[in-house]
Order: structure tokens, then C-alpha cells, then sequence
């Protein structure tokens, strides 16, 4: 379409096999002393850079980064030891190997490996288009025009710098030390730096999913309600969010700001402060069983909380407060957008108001927002805050281990993390989140756009 | 509007009463937990829930005790920390939002879909088990206890957001980039002299967002900062009111804490309802 | 000087590997021998000594001298002033020596999971709840005491000792002592009713009273009943991880008597939260919290506010237990990271010797486990709530800190939930016990 859509869809390898086979002496010099070419050639600030990343990696590889590779062979041997001594204060504690730190140096070197590929590949390039620029008698762009080019050509490279080294480093990195845990035994009986850890392979799995023990007694059950959860979390709020923006949209009602406004009072209102003040209200001897109780209307408290049925439906009434208002500002727009007309004639061929809204508003509605509902779905099963704040899991149960009645599989895990230090079945739950919002996803998003080509509004 | 009011059918001026009953009970139900967190923040009595709404005597003394009872708790440092962090990471991770979702939705490159692909998988993982990685990275760099590691961490991941922005560029037309191109301009003047100004809406729903996340985040926040009690943020302090040993005597200020916190968001969440709107479903829809 | 020591310190070697796997953090004594560090002032003449032979001689601390030595210390937020004034106490014990103490908060309860987060950075002193000791010594994360034991051990009270020993190696001092027990209201309750839960209970104190009420759904304090009719959770001395009789013809009986409680009109399952409004508008006769509350209920009961341990119960086989309950202790500990372990343990010695202990028992009404102090009956009736705590002390049983223990809370907790919900009847209740027990004793592998 313009002039950078060009993509040039020549392998890596290929392409350094082609270099290697077209370059000259210098080119392929600069295979092994990076920047060679580019020095040779006059582009000093280039080569020197690429010569020092060059040096870099390898004094970072003999400090640190092949100590860190061959640690990830068995994440440790030397376990912290006791010297009894004759001397105040009688004991020495000679320290053994961390296995943890030796899991997160090895990803560590291995990230700084991969970078170095990447500028190495970068090398390999600059010298061959140094190489070629000079065959053709044409001159090599100065280091000025290289950072000009970084603003244009290469905009894309310099804007996605910082961005990428952030996610890199807090979330990539971060990640891939996770689920590599959950191929550990780093449990409550193996934590550093007393113990070590080494891998178990795919045990953890085996054991979650299939032992029948009591933690794979818990999963499939706490499973089962994050599913239920999503849907009726994400469906409820949809339906109710729509019908509220349908309501302040109708064409008698006044003050159609003050009623939005009014509805995104709780969108404002920090999670944390809202639900625990939610979970204080509901509370069994809190200000609403107080009142119900005082006005008559209950002789006993109602155990919003604290009983497995009118937890979960509690839980999920109160979502409906933090979530609704979202749907409702979301789909007032939309609503707005459908075309008068189309009501007009349904109308003439005497739908009923209830018919019009199944066959048009929701279609059309559906349409617009549909990666929006995905979305959702997806940020339900991950409803952290929800839970967490506003029941804690509760109320506990004693099939489950570690886990309440309204647990979703983040929470637990969480839970697993933070009072139970099992990190290794925690990773593993956590993988097994991710497989079921990819997968969720992934049907999704397959089907609303057969959806899109089926139907067009547009 | 007012002939048409009068020409109503009885039948709609039935609907237009109860679609306001409707509203009303709806308001007061949605209205109801936030009065109650300001009423209690004006309780007299101590202690947490009461099992009446209305407290028996007002006072001023929750917020007052909460900036001059600084024997356990810094409100007012943990304030100004979380201010300061919200500000420095809000302005960072807008330019990380924009860069990026500019990135992918104007630009052609060869890593373009994968790293689509990428930042779409990354989403989907639980994010708070990566913490103890987190922090020994930021240990690695030398950034422990500093609002800066906070700074970077509420900033680190930001560029992953970049869909909804993303598709909100995605709707400006092409046309208007091309023709500058034509005209000589480079891509960056591009980005910030053209593509920045139209964006106004995307831009205030990104610091909207990015400027919330402080003061609502109370896991990385201990994890990082551990014992240095004069950098925690306003969430993890109001938390800590709620421990066992404090809950009775720091509830009220727990909800006077949480009033203050609440307002500077709650006003800013309003003024730029419209934007929000517009920027959370990327244009498609405006508010 | 350092380096001195370390020379000297790898003179001799005996090597103790902390086993990683048994529960129980057990070790291997007998498993003497000689390794070679990687330590390069290590010299070659290395004898092996037994470690008991170490132990014995205890020198006068104030003839000693620590050297320079840079400690950190963490100490909950409230009590950061009376630390470091102690600090500078100790400092002025050892003029010679250069001894900087620096300070960060992290209180009893957080201190495990800060601990064992980062033990490279962690604070040289700190001090934490007894019930994290067995989870920090298997982590390897304390170090064991071996100056003047003999005098700890003697100074403090047994119990508190049995908390800051793990696998019969001491690894912490005793600080303070902690359990629950009953507040009452004067004006509802004699001193001699507040004897039997059953005259409490048949009282009649109007309508809309509660006569008492308990956090029932909170392991630590369901136990009280457990352990008052003499059933234990792992084992008899709390380490065996494969052992709780929650279950047996005891703990039936118990779970019989919690029921019918539960279900009376005039018991509640309260929380702390609740306590000083119901007590302050007199419609609470008695509840079971810790000392945190004491100031809070004082003011709202004035002049009817009561202090006692808990009261006894009649089981349905006509026999009547003292209840019990779990004690804890705050302990001091030393990370076994410390880079001068010498100064670490004399500051924590000396953050945990008489005097500081009636700091503070004075200024934050914490139990004093030294010995002088506790059998100092004048001072401890001082302090109502104290004095009660003292009394219930003797009644309660060693919080187990296994970190099995772990399993405990949440299977308590659901237990707690399913007597005041109802769905635990009389005839199912044998299962519900033996669940409750079998999560308690559940492994994950």
C-alpha cells in the first residue's frame, strides 16, 4: 500500500547464509569481531557500537552468563551448611546454592543470549549493506543519517524500543521464570535458601489434574465455578448494562447525564475501597441484615457471605454494581447508532418490544462490541479483585484444599502463593488459566468473525 | 418538546413513571455503599461495621487523626508517594501506549502480527505470579524500595495495552499520513505533529487508566517496598488499617482515607466520561 | 578481625545438613564430617569438635568485645521508638565497638513472608510470631543459638522455649506471649458465673442479648474446645504432620456441644469487628478476643469491664473440660545471613532480656515470657487483661508451627462455617469431623 509495506520474507538464516556465501573479507570478519566491517568503512560510531556489545557479551558471558546457563542444568547442588565452631558464636551457616536465584539467572542469560543474537543478526546486516553500498560506489550513511533514519524509515524500531525493553523485562521475563516453575518442585518443603528445588518435568500437572488427591479434588470443582462464574459475570452484566443504557436512552426520560453520571459513580470509586465496603455492608451482623432485620423483613440474617449459595449469587449481584455501568457506557453509544428506521418498520410488521430486541438491538449491539465481550469473558476468569476483596474465597469449604466456595482459579493460586509458598502448583494452575482464556479466545474470536461475514451492518 | 410531552398517550406517560421508579431505586441501590463510605468516615463511633445505617454522632476527627496521627500510619507521605508515582508512571506509560499502538497500526514491518500475536497471549496470563521475579529484577538493577522500581513497574508492562488505542487509530484515515509523506514530512513529525494532536480523547483515556493504576495496586506494591514503611502508597497503607490489631480503632479512618483517595479519581473519572467512553471501545463508539 | 574469626571459624567443621524433607526439620547430628569450603582463608589444620562442647561457656557478655558490625533490625511500626531506644541502650553496652543499627518495619505477622522473599536483604534481628518458627528453620533462613543458651533457657518460661525450639536446637528468643481469653461485662455476669459457659448460657440477660459470643469459623480460636477436651493436632508435642484426633470420641463430643452452641439464639459468631459496638450498647455479655482489643473494650465497658480465662464446659457425657486454646509467642530471631552473627544475637539477647520485656508490658501490654517477670504476680495484675491472659496461658496449648500447620486454618475455618450454617448436623458430623481431619493431614503429593 505505501512504501514500508514491503516485507521482505527472507528467512534469518538464510539470510546470513547468504551473506556469509556474497560477503567479503571484511563482511565475513565481521562475523566473529563485530563491527568490523563498519569500522573498516568508515562508519566508526556503528562499528564501535556494535564492537562493544560485542565485548559486553562475552565479559558478561565469563562473569555470569555461563555460570547461570550450566545452573539451570539441576538449579544447584551445594545445599547451606552448619559449622559448629569453638568460638563465640559457636556456628557458621556456609551458604549453599539458591536455587531460585540460579532458575532466574539462567532466563536471565538466556534473554541476554537472544538479544545478542538479535544485534549480532543486526551486525551481520550492517556489514553486508556497508559491503554492497560500496560495490555500487554509493556512500555509506553517516551516523547522522542513521538517526535520522530512526526517525522515518525506521520510526517503528525506535518507538517500539522502550515500550518492548519494559515488557521484556517485567513481563516476558518474568513469565517465562514462571512457568518454568511450574516444572519444579518449588514447594512449601523445598524453599531457598535452606533447600533446593530441581525439576520434576510434568508431575505437577499430573498431579493437579489427575491425581485424585486433594488438590486436584479442588481444581476441577474451583474450575467448574470460574467457568460458571465467567459466564453469568460476563453475561449478566452485558444484558443488564444494555438494558439500562436502552432505558436512559428512551426518548421521555430527562437528566440523561445525571443518570450516567449517577451509574458511573461505582466505575470511580476504587475497587478496593468499594468492595470492602461492600463486604462490610453484607456482612452477617453488618448495616443491611441490620436493617432488613429491624424493618421486619427477615428474622434471622441472611448469610450473604457466608453460605455457599448466597456467596456466589452475592458475589455475582455485586459485579453486576461494578460492572454494569461499564456495559451501559459502552453500548449507549451503539444504541445510538442504530438506524431509527429499522425500529420504524418492525414496528409496521407489528413486532413486539421484546421480539425487536432479540432480532435487532442484541444482533446489532453483539456486532459492535463483541471483541469488548470477549474481552470480558477473558477478565472474569481473571477476576481477581472481585473475589479477593469481596468474599476472600469464602466461604471455605472442607472439600478443597486451600480454597473457598467462591474461589475463582486466580485467587486460589494466589492463595497458594502467598499463605502456602507452593509456587510450583501455583505456576502450574496458572498455566492451566492461561490454556482456558486461549482457548476461550480462540473460539471466540474465530466465531465472531464468521459472525461479521455472515451479517453486515456496515 | 414540550408539545410532544403533551400529546403523549396515557400509555407513555405509564412507561416514562416507571422507567424513572426504575432509575430511582437503581440510583439509591448503586448510590447506597458510597454514602455509607462517607457517612462512616464522619462516624463518631469507632469500631468497623454497625448494624444500623445511620451513625449516632458525626465528627470530624477520622480525617483529622489520619494526617495528625502519624504514629502508625504516614497518610499524608503515602499520598504525595502515590501521587508521585501515578504522575511519573501515567506519563510513561501513555508514550508507551501511543508508540506502540502507532507502531502497529500505521506502520508495516516484518515482526508486525507476531508481535501482535505475542502481546495478545501475554495478556492472558495471571499477572501477580511473576512478582518474586519482578522483584529480583528490579533487585538486579538496583531499584528495590524506590518509588522509581514502582515507577517502572506500574510503567514495564504498559505497552501491551495497545489494542484499544490501536484500534482507535486504526480509525483515522490514512489518507491524511500519506499526503503529509508526500509532502516531505518524516514519520516521527508525522506522529507527533499530526497523528498526537487528533488523538485527544485515546491520549485521556490512556493517562485516565495508567494514572489509576497506583493507587489501586496493593501487591506489588508491599512485595517491592517490603520494610521500608515511608515509600508505601495510599492502597497498601489503607490495607494495612484493616490488620487485626488496627481494624477497631482505624476503620472510620480507613473510610475517610478511602473518601480522600476516591475524590481526585472519582472527579477526574467523571470530567472525562466522554473521552473514557470513546477511548475504551477505540473509537468505534462516541460517547 | 573478621577475618580472624573466620579463620579460626573454619578451623573446625561439622557439617549439618538441614534435611530438606522431614517435616519435623530434624537433623542429621550424628552426620559429622569434614568438607572444604570454597572460602580462601580456609587453612588446612581442621579438627572436628562436637557441637555440645561449643555450647557451654558462656562468658560474661559486657568482657566481650563484637567488633564493628552493622545490624538491621525489624520491628513492628508501633513499637519503632521503644526499639531503637533500646538499641541505644546496647550500644552504650559496648563502647569500643563501632555498632550501627539501622531499622525497617515489618511486624511479627510479616515477617516470614518478608524473610523468605529475600533472606539476602532481610534484617540481621527480627522478631515474628512462634507460629512461623518451623517454616523459617526449614527454610534455612535462621540461625541457630548456641551463646548462653543455657541462660535463656533459664530465664524463660518453658513453654516459650518449647516455641523457639525446633528439632531440639533453640533458633529464637522468647519475647512475649500471646493467646486469647474472656472479656465481660460486670453488670451482666458475677465472677462466679463467668466459671461454667453453661450458667453463662442458661443466663437470661433480656431480649436481644447475646450472652456470649465467639469467632467460631477462626481456627486459632475453634481449638479452644479441641484442645480443652484433651484431642491434639499433630501429635501430643504439635510435629507430628500425620497425626490430629479431631476426630475420635473426644472430639465428637466437642463437636456435639459447638453444635448445639451455634444454634442457640444466644450465641453469636462474632469478629472483632462487632465487639465494642455490641459491648458498648450493652448488648454483649461476654466474647473471647487477645490482648490488641483490651484498650478498646475498656472504653466501652468503663467501669463493668472484665477480665477472665476462658470458662469451663459440660460435654453431654456429663463431664465438664476446662477449655484450652493456642498459645503463641513473638520471638526474636537471627537470619542466617547475618555478616556478624555475633553482635546479631547479643542485640537480639538483649532485645528480649527482663528489662526490655517490661518496656514492653508496659507500654504495649505484651505477656513477658521471662520468668522473673511472669511469676511477678503484683506487676501482672496491674494489667487486667494481662493478668487474665497469664491465668489462660497455663490452659493453652503451644501453637504447632509444622508447616503442615498451614492445612490447618482454611479446614477450621470451613468447619466453623458449616456449624453456624447449619449444614454440620448431628448426623453427619462424624464425616464432617473426619473431613475436617483429613484436610488438616491432606499432602499434596
Amino acid at each position: 500500500m505505501n512504501k514500508n509495506s514491503k516485507i521482505k520474507s527472507e528467512n534469518v538464516f538464510k539470510f546470513i547464509g547468504r551473506a556469509f556465501k556474497e560477503g567479503d573479507i571484511l563482511t565475513k570478519l565481521s562475523f566473529f569481531i563485530m563491527g568490523l566491517s563498519n569500522l573498516v568503512r568508515g562508519q566508526i560510531i556503528k562499528g564501535l557500537i556494535f564492537l562493544s556489545m560485542e565485548l559486553g557479551f562475552i565479559f558478561y558471558m565469563v562473569m555470569a552468563g555461563v555460570a547461570g546457563l550450566s545452573g539451570l542444568q539441576n538449579l544447584g547442588t551445594k545445599t547451606q551448611e552448619q559449622v559448629v565452631l569453638s568460638e563465640p558464636p559457636y556456628m557458621k551457616i556456609v551458604p549453599g546454592d539458591n536455587s531460585m536465584l540460579m532458575l532466574l539467572y539462567g532466563v536471565v542469560a538466556l534473554f541476554i543470549i537472544v538479544a545478542f543474537f538479535i544485534a549480532w543478526k543486526a551486525n551481520v546486516k550492517a556489514a553486508f549493506e556497508a559491503q554492497k553500498i560500496k560495490e555500487k560506489g554509493g556512500k555509506l550513511p553517516s551516523f547522522i543519517d542513521d538517526i535520522k533514519a530512526h526517525f522515518d524509515a525506521k520510526l517503528h524500531k525506535s518507538l517500539l524500543f522502550f515500550p518492548m525493553t519494559g515488557v521484556l523485562l517485567f513481563t516476558v521475563l518474568p513469565l517465562v521464570f514462571m512457568i518454568l516453575i511450574a516444572f519444579t518442585n518449588f514447594d512449601n518443603a523445598h524453599q531457598p535458601p535452606g533447600n533446593l528445588f530441581t525439576w520434576v518435568g510434568l508431575a505437577n500437572f499430573k498431579t493437579v489434574l489427575f491425581s485424585g488427591q486433594t488438590i486436584s479434588k479442588t481444581f476441577w470443582p474451583v474450575f467448574g465455578w470460574t467457568i460458571v462464574w465467567a459466564i453469568f459475570a460476563t453475561g449478566l452484566n452485558y444484558i443488564f448494562g444494555m438494558l439500562l443504557a436502552m432505558l436512559i436512552n428512551r426518548k421521555g426520560v430527562k437528566f440523561k447525564g445525571l443518570w450516567r453520571t449517577i451509574f458511573v459513580l461505582s466505575i470511580a470509586v476504587p475497587q478496593f475501597v468499594s468492595l470492602l465496603i461492600m463486604k462490610n455492608m453484607l456482612a452477617d451482623k453488618g448495616p443491611i441484615n441490620g436493617m432488613l432485620e429491624s424493618a421486619g423483613l427477615i428474622s434471622s440474617y441472611i448469610p450473604f457471605l457466608t453460605q455457599t449459595m448466597w456467596a456466589r449469587v452475592t458475589v455475582l449481584v455485586v459485579n453486576l454494581w461494578i460492572g454494569v455501568p461499564y456495559t451501559m457506557l459502552i453500548t449507549t453509544g451503539v444504541l445510538m447508532n442504530i438506524p431509527e428506521d429499522i425500529y420504524e418498520s418492525a414496528k409496521i410488521d407489528g413486532a413486539s418490544p421484546i421480539a425487536m430486541f432479540v432480532k435487532i438491538t442484541l444482533p446489532y449491539v453483539l456486532f459492535v462490541t463483541g471483541p469488548y465481550l470477549i474481552q470480558q469473558f477473558i477478565g472474569n476468569i481473571n477476576n481477581f479483585n472481585v473475589i479477593f476483596l469481596l468474599s476472600g474465597g469464602g466461604p471455605s469449604s472442607l472439600d478443597y484444599y486451600q480454597a473457598g466456595k467462591t474461589d475463582l482459579l486466580v485467587t486460589w493460586l494466589y492463595k497458594l502463593t502467598v499463605n502456602r509458598k507452593d509456587y510450583s502448583f501455583a505456576a502450574t494452575i496458572g498455566i492451566l488459566v492461561f490454556v482456558l482464556s486461549a482457548v476461550v479466545s480462540l473460539i471466540a474470536y474465530r466465531r465472531t468473525s464468521a459472525y461479521k461475514s455472515e451479517e453486515d451492518f456496515q | 418538546m414540550s408539545k410532544k410531552t403533551r400529546s403523549m398517550s396515557q400509555a407513555k406517560k405509564t412507561a416514562n413513571f416507571f422507567s424513572y421508579l426504575v432509575l430511582i431505586v437503581l440510583s439509591v441501590i448503586w448510590l447506597v455503599p458510597i454514602v455509607w463510605v462517607i457517612l462512616t468516615s464522619f462516624r463518631a463511633e469507632t469500631g468497623t461495621y454497625t448494624p444500623y445505617f445511620f451513625p449516632k454522632g458525626y465528627t470530624l476527627d477520622n480525617y483529622k487523626k489520619l494526617f495528625t496521627d502519624t504514629n502508625q500510619f504516614y497518610f499524608a507521605k503515602w499520598f504525595a508517594n502515590t501521587f508521585i508515582v501515578a504522575v511519573c508512571s501515567c506519563l510513561i506509560s501513555t508514550f508507551y501506549v501511543l508508540a506502540t499502538s502507532y507502531v502497529m497500526s500505521r506502520l508495516r514491518f516484518k515482526m508486525r502480527k507476531p508481535l501482535m500475536n505475542v502481546a495478545l497471549i501475554l495478556g492472558m496470563f495471571p499477572g501477580f505470579m511473576s512478582m518474586i521475579a519482578v522483584y529480583y529484577i528490579l533487585k538486579g538493577i538496583g531499584l528495590t524500595q524506590s518509588l522509581v522500581a514502582l515507577v517502572l513497574v506500574y510503567s514495564g508492562g504498559a505497552g501491551l495495552g495497545f489494542y484499544v488505542a490501536k484500534g482507535f487509530f486504526d480509525t483515522v484515515p490514512k489518507a491524511i499520513d500519506e499526503a503529509a509523506w508526500i509532502d516531505g514530512a518524516t514519520k516521527w513529525q508525522v506522529f507527533t505533529k499530526l497523528t498526537i494532536p487528533l488523538s485527544k480523547s485515546i491520549i485521556v483515556y490512556t493517562v485516565l487508566t495508567s494514572f489509576m493504576g497506583p493507587w489501586l495496586d496493593y501487591i506489588f506494591v508491599s512485595v517491592i517496598m517490603g520494610d521500608n514503611y515511608d515509600k508505601y502508597t495510599v492502597a497498601l497503607g489503607l490495607f494495612k488499617m484493616l490488620e487485626r490489631e488496627f481494624i477497631t480503632q482505624w476503620f472510620t479512618r480507613y473510610a475517610a482515607g478511602s473518601v480522600l483517595v476516591s475524590i481526585p479519581i472519582a472527579a477526574l473519572f467523571i470530567c472525562m466520561q466522554k473521552y473514557y467512553v470513546e477511548g475504551a471501545t477505540g473509537g468505534a463508539v462516541k460517547g | 578481625m573478621r577475618k580472624g574469626k573466620k579463620i579460626i571459624a573454619l578451623a573446625l567443621v561439622t557439617v549439618l545438613a538441614l534435611s530438606s524433607l522431614t517435616a519435623c526439620g530434624k537433623k542429621n547430628k550424628d552426620n559429622n564430617k569434614e568438607v572444604t569450603t570454597d572460602d580462601t582463608a580456609t587453612p588446612d589444620d581442621t579438627t572436628a569438635t562436637d557441637d555440645a562442647a561449643a555450647t557451654d561457656d558462656t562468658a560474661a557478655e559486657e568482657t566481650v568485645s563484637l567488633g564493628d558490625a552493622t545490624l538491621k533490625v525489624w520491628g513492628p511500626q508501633e513499637q519503632q521508638d521503644s526499639i531503637q531506644a533500646m538499641c541505644e541502650e546496647f550500644k552504650a553496652l559496648y563502647p569500643n565497638d563501632n555498632i550501627t543499627i539501622e531499622f525497617g518495619v515489618v511486624s511479627e505477622a510479616d515477617a516470614k513472608n518478608e524473610v523468605l522473599k529475600d533472606p539476602s536483604v532481610a534484617a540481621d534481628v527480627f522478631t515474628f510470631a512462634s507460629d512461623q518458627i518451623a517454616e523459617l528453620v526449614q527454610a534455612g533462613t535462621l540461625f541457630p543459638i548456641k551463646m548462653n543458651t543455657d541462660q535463656i533457657i533459664a530465664n524463660n518460661t518453658e513453654n516459650s522455649i518449647a516455641a523457639s525450639t525446633v528439632g531440639g536446637e533453640l533458633y529464637a528468643y522468647p519475647s512475649s506471649s500471646d493467646t486469647y481469653f474472656m472479656y465481660y461485662d460486670k453488670s451482666k455476669y458475677t465472677e462466679d458465673e463467668i466459671k461454667s459457659l453453661d450458667t453463662m448460657m442458661a443466663k437470661d440477660l433480656g431480649s436481644g442479648v447475646t450472652n456470649f459470643s465467639y469467632d467460631i469459623d477462626n481456627g486459632w480460636y475453634l481449638s479452644a474446645f479441641f484442645f480443652g477436651a484433651g484431642c491434639t493436632l499433630f501429635g501430643p508435642d504439635g510435629t507430628d504432620a500425620t497425626q490430629c484426633d479431631f476426630n475420635n470420641d473426644r472430639g465428637l463430643l466437642v463437636g456435639e456441644y459447638l453444635m448445639n452452641l451455634a444454634k442457640n439464639p444466644k450465641f453469636a459468631n462474632h469478629d472483632d469487628g462487632l465487639l465494642l459496638a455490641a459491648f458498648e450498647a450493652g448488648t454483649l455479655g461476654a466474647n473471647v478476643t487477645g490482648t490488641w482489643n483490651a484498650a478498646a473494650i475498656k472504653e466501652s465497658l468503663g467501669d463493668n469491664f472484665g477480665t477472665a480465662p476462658l470458662p469451663t464446659v459440660t460435654l453431654s457425657n456429663g463431664e465438664t473440660i476446662q477449655l484450652g486454646g493456642m498459645a503463641n509467642f513473638k520471638l526474636y530471631g537471627v537470619n542466617s545471613q547475618t555478616k556478624n552473627p555475633q553482635a546479631a544475637m547479643a542485640l537480639a539477647e538483649y532485645l528480649t532480656n527482663e528489662a526490655s520485656q517490661k518496656t514492653r508490658f508496659e507500654q504495649f501490654s505484651y505477656g513477658p515470657t521471662n520468668l522473673n517477670l511472669a511469676n511477678d504476680t503484683a506487676a501482672m495484675s496491674s494489667n487486667q487483661a494481662l493478668a487474665a491472659m497469664t491465668q489462660q496461658i497455663e490452659f493453652a496449648t503451644l501453637q504447632t508451627s509444622i508447616p503442615q500447620s498451614g492445612n490447618y486454618w482454611s479446614p477450621a475455618e470451613a468447619f466453623g462455617t458449616g456449624l453456624m450454617d447449619g449444614s454440620i448436623t448431628a448426623d453427619n458430623l462424624q464425616t464432617k469431623l473426619n473431613d475436617f481431619v483429613n484436610n488438616v493431614l491432606a499432602t499434596l503429593n
